[in-house]
């Protein structure tokens, strides 16, 4: 077991050297990929399969953005050193190590080592179970213990997905004539016939699955954000594989946006009527019936948390696509 | 504890990349291994050894759980992550267009 | 039982109302304004006759009634505060009347005045707080308050050019800084005391947390009243600020509110050892000293009283430094009479300002046929800040100088250097009075500028504010013996009224005073019965032309070249005693020695931030 751990260590180790150095930025990025895909292979060992689910499918969706960054741009780097300032650099990152690894042979007796951890705020969540009527108990801990934090961490997707938009919108976008010149192009370029017909196929299942992963968020493995990421990477898959034109393209981007706003504004909502609703007066109460722990319906609000956080989710992801293709076909048309 | 030196390793590796590339695409690469580094170490230190995972279930005995406080945590970090580099990805080539190169070197703007 | 905790409720309320009321209401919210201040005043009178050591909370008033905040919220009237509020609610009063007329607009072709938005709202809000920060007990209630007075300080100046935001920035700066300080002393004052009762608090300024607490309440006191060295805001706000709220705030509350602060150190809160006397003397010396030598050369009028309101400002804390029943009974009436006579030269500064559109003294002059009832009240405001008998600033300035001479019969170094502090304390009365003659024949003697168009005189609502407080200025100098200082030493608690030393007859003495103006005036009479012939001056057949009429200005701007003086005056020129400029150069020196960090290259700013996680880890494992 922790053999298996240190094989995938050191991979990682070696792809995200080797990623660092490569002379091309196209296999820099391939490397990458390297050290993502052996993280889900690590989270499959430890026991985490919720993780692996969703890093599995982010490693996709951002290796297709990094590597899409690329084509467009240069595959280049520059061969050209430093030069002085890097023993600066690399003096501050050897004094950073030293100071470092001082630290932690001084506080290394607070960890246990490795398999011998020991709960304790963890006991709490998972000996009071009944509470949240949910299964899964890290999605019990994300909507009904943490669910201040989910808060947080939905905001701050959404503050990602504006800070994108906003620095890829394009300048001359003030003027309304302008836009309308543009959509001259009619018929969507896409890939071939074949990879066309087999993602019509595919897409529809694959978000089937993604909203089955939503839905079923509080029984097995997965939840609302994993649920959210692998809907967006149906999306993707469609738009990849059949092409885009740019004026549906922003049609969709409007349409994406609006429903992220509407479901992080019905995840406060949702928190609110706890306050309001719920006997106990506290936000994110959980004011419907818990149900019993195993059936699809039950948890309260936990499922639809879930499934409001996978739309919001879905469309954050899906909407940093369409702008970043957006941004390209106005570049380049 | 080897597991946890190799993690910290990692991170090292990633710092040496944001600090000492000037290629942004492989500072971002750098942040993304630190961020990866940190993430697998936070659930590292939650494995119990011989522990299932933290799911109730009739059909599997429910044994002892690993620690699904930094799963839950994590969860959330890992799609944040996504928007973020997403984020940096897109001032990369808004810099991209403005200066012609992805070199730190020749956006000196800054400089106060 | 009145409930005189409307005192600081009504106020504050009522100015949150006013905010919310739209902006072209002008005159309504005016005499709304007017009308609070009238009940105010009202108030404070019936607060001025409550028995001594009256306590009561501001938790008796439901709606402000919290759990476990009542111990927040006492109040408690003393001699002093009564006094205070007394004099808080009449200028309260006064100065709302003054600025019902002088905000309205000019002349339509005039430039607009520069009143600030919401003027009415902050005017209020200053008033609750000014009554709070005098009536409360408890040390975080005080701090409060007195921050609020500092932001309203800055609301009411309006930044309508370059000079004026500056003048407003430096002012939230320092007042800013200075609460900050005062909030640390108030914390050392707990850790030494572990109260924040101010009645319960005394303490010997002996121990090094005691002192640093007392240098920090002390820095924050000079701030607000505005002595060297941190008075710097106060000649540039009263130059940019309205006239009636330089009056009200730098000139009235501020000087009653920290030098009520001050006097409360001095007297109950901490037991002053030799060496701090010292201090505050030589602080008093010197605000007297430096600020009366720059009011001579100012040529702004508003700025001239702003520096001559920093200069008596020393005679205050002169006053309460020494210690004696005189000394602070002195210094606490020279506090009154200051803010009676200041804040009537401001109002008469603002009336001229308002009719004429000028700032600068040489553009004005000969207004006195236009505007006699304003050049009344303006001399005689300026013979009692000058300290010309029989008025009233003549009769405090006499109890400092006799607390001195009483003071230098004691030991020790303060007491033994007396003949110093007495003689700066006398030239600064004297540069004071040729100052005020510049102003005085500046403004309204000598020939009148044809630039200025036909000058009318002001209307009932800001004479009368200017002929009441001159009232008082002759009405405290004549009976001051009789019923004002025996009231000082009853209120404030320090000692019994017993003869001064070298005691001012003051009745007899104006009486003489009185006939002797008249008899000049028959003789006056007399010798110009026979009427003589009037023509101009000739000057060698030429047409008088207006540059040759004299101007008393000229007088002054020797002082200016006088080889002495003039290297001093050419370093405050360059600010070097300004402690904001100095501040300010500092902070702009360490920036740009900063911005050698700033390469301009990611990489480099992110080894700062990975070295600054490796201090913080260095820090940890120490």
């Amino acid at each position: 077991m922790e053999l298996y751990l240190i094989i995938m260590l050191a991979l990682m180790i070696l792809g995200s050297i080797y990623s660092l150095h490569a002379k091309d930025l196209l296999s820099a990025v391939v490397s990458y990929g390297i050290v993502g895909f052996a993280l889900v292979i690590s989270f499959l060992l430890l026991q985490a399969p919720d993780l692996a689910i969703v890093q599995v499918v982010v490693e996709i969706i951002t290796l297709i953005i990094m590597i899409a960054v690329i084509t467009n741009t240069t595959h280049e780097t520059e061969s050209k050193k430093l030069g002085l300032g890097a023993i600066f650099y690399s003096v501050s990152v050897l004094l950073f190590v030293t100071v470092a690894l001082l630290f932690m042979s001084r506080f290394a007796f607070v960890l246990n080592s490795f398999g011998q951890h020991v709960t304790r705020m963890a006991d709490n969540y998972v000996g009071s179970v009944a509470e949240t009527g949910s299964a899964n108990i890290i999605t019990g801990i994300i909507f009904h213990f943490r669910a201040y934090d989910t808060l947080g961490e939905a905001t701050v997707l959404f503050t990602a997905v504006i800070g994108v938009i906003c620095i890829l919108r394009h300048e001359e976008l003030k003027a309304p004539d302008a836009v309308k010149i543009d959509v001259i192009q009619t018929m969507p370029k896409g890939m071939t016939l074949v990879v066309k017909n087999i993602c019509q196929f595919l897409a529809p299942v694959i978000f089937l699955f993604g909203a089955y992963v939503a839905i079923h968020g509080h029984l097995s493995p997965g939840g609302g954000f994993t649920g959210g990421v692998i809907m967006a990477s149906a999306f993707i898959f469609q738009i990849l594989a059949g092409g885009s034109v740019l004026d549906k393209l922003r049609k969709e981007k409007w349409r994406l946006e609006l429903s992220e706003s509407v479901a992080i504004f019905s995840f406060l909502l949702l928190a609110v009527l706890g306050l309001l609703i719920a006997s106990a007066l506290v936000f994110f109460a959980n004011f419907l019936p818990t149900g019993n722990i195993g059936e699809l319906v039950s948890g309260g609000i936990i499922p639809i948390g879930n499934v409001i956080i996978g739309i919001e989710v879905c469309a954050a992801i899906s909407s940093i696509f369409v702008a970043l293709l957006i941004y390209k076909d106005e570049e380049l048309g | 504890m080897i597991l946890f030196i190799l993690c910290f390793i990692l991170f090292v590796i990633g710092l040496y990349g944001v600090i000492m590339q000037r290629n942004l695409i492989k500072i971002i690469i750098g942040f993304a291994i630190m961020e990866y580094s940190v993430i697998l170490f936070l659930i590292l230190i939650g494995y119990i050894d011989a522990a299932t995972v933290p799911i109730i279930s009739e059909s599997f005995e429910s044994g002892p759980f690993v620690d699904p406080l930094p799963q839950a945590m994590i969860l959330t970090a890992i799609v944040i992550g996504l928007a973020t580099k997403a984020l940096l990805l897109s001032v990369a080539i808004r810099l991209y267009k403005k200066y012609g190169s992805f070199d730190i070197r020749e956006m000196k703007n800054l400089r106060g | 039982m009145i409930d005189f905790q409307m005192l600081i409720i009504m106020p504050i309320v009522i100015g949150v109302v006013l905010f919310l009321l739209p902006d072209n209401l002008k005159i309504i919210k005016g005499v709304i304004s007017l009308l609070i201040s009238a009940y105010t005043a009202y108030l404070s009178v019936m607060v001025f006759s409550l028995p001594h050591q009256f306590i009561a909370t501001l938790g008796s008033i439901n709606w402000l009634y919290i759990p476990g905040f009542e111990k927040f919220m006492d109040l408690k009237v003393d001699g002093l505060s009564k006094l205070i509020v007394l004099f808080i609610g009449i200028f309260g009063f006064l100065y709302s009347l003054y600025s019902l007329s002088y905000n309205r607009r000019r002349a339509p072709n005039s430039e607009p005045n520069h009143i600030p938005g919401n003027y009415h709202t902050y005017y209020l809000i200053t008033l609750g707080a000014s009554f709070g920060v005098a009536l409360t007990d408890n040390l975080l209630l005080f701090v409060f308050l007195w921050g609020l007075l500092g932001l309203t300080l800055y609301k009411l100046i309006k930044g309508h050019n370059e000079e004026s935001s500056a003048a407003a920035k430096k002012t939230l700066v320092l007042i800013g800084a200075s609460d900050s300080v005062l909030i640390l002393g108030i914390g050392l004052l707990y850790i030494c005391s572990h109260t924040f009762k101010i009645s319960d608090i005394h303490l010997g300024t002996t121990t090094t947390l005691s002192t640093v607490a007392f240098l920090s309440l002390l820095i924050a006191c000079m701030t607000k009243a505005g002595a060297f060295p941190f008075h710097t805001w106060i000649p540039d706000y009263t130059k940019d600020a309205p006239a009636s709220i330089s009056a009200y705030l730098p000139a009235s509350l501020d000087k009653l509110l920290g030098i009520y602060f001050l006097a409360r150190m001095c007297m109950s809160t901490f037991i002053l050892s030799g060496w701090v006397t010292l201090l505050l003397l030589i602080i008093g010396a010197l605000t007297i000293i430096t600020s009366v030598l720059m009011a001579l050369v100012q040529h702004n009028y508003k700025r001239l009283l702003g520096y001559c309101a920093v200069s008596q400002v020393g005679y205050m804390i002169t006053g309460l430094a020494l210690g004696t029943p005189l000394g602070i009974a002195g210094g606490l009436f020279h506090m009154v009479n200051h803010a009676i006579y200041k804040g009537g030269l401001f109002l008469t500064a603002g009336s001229v300002e308002k009719h004429t559109g000028k700032e600068e003294l040489g553009e004005l002059g000969g207004l006195c046929k236009y505007m006699p009832v304003t050049f009344a009240a303006a001399l005689v405001f300026a013979l009692s800040i000058s300290g010309i008998p029989p008025l009233n600033g003549f009769y405090s300035k006499w109890m400092i100088y006799t607390g001195i001479i009483e003071f230098g019969s004691g030991k020790g170094i303060a007491n033994q250097l007396w003949m110093i502090w007495l003689t700066l304390a006398m030239l600064g009365s004297s540069l004071t009075l040729a100052s005020f003659v510049k102003l005085i024949s500046g403004i309204y003697l000598g020939r009148k500028n044809e630039q200025i168009g036909t000058v009318k005189e002001v209307g009932f609502p800001m004479f009368f504010p200017q002929i009441f407080l001159a009232m008082l200025c002759i009405a405290f100098g004549i009976f001051a013996a009789r019923w004002v200082i025996p009231e000082f030493f009853e209120f404030t608690g320090i000692g019994s009224w017993k003869s001064l030393p070298g005691l001012w007859n003051a009745p007899s003495v104006s009486i003489m005073i009185l006939i002797s103006i008249i008899v000049g005036f028959i003789i006056y009479w007399m010798g110009t019965l026979k009427t003589s012939r009037r023509s101009d001056s000739f000057v060698g057949g030429e047409k008088l032309q207006q540059e040759l009429s004299f101007s008393s200005l000229e007088f002054y701007k020797t002082i200016g070249t006088m080889k002495f003086f003039n290297y001093f005056y050419d370093k405050a020129n360059k600010k070097w005693f300004d402690v904001y400029h100095l501040g300010k150069e500092c902070v702009l020196g360490l920036s740009s020695a900063l911005s050698v960090c700033h390469t301009g290259i990611l990489s480099t700013y992110v080894v700062w931030v990975v070295l600054g996680v490796a201090t913080i880890m260095v820090l940890l494992i120490i």
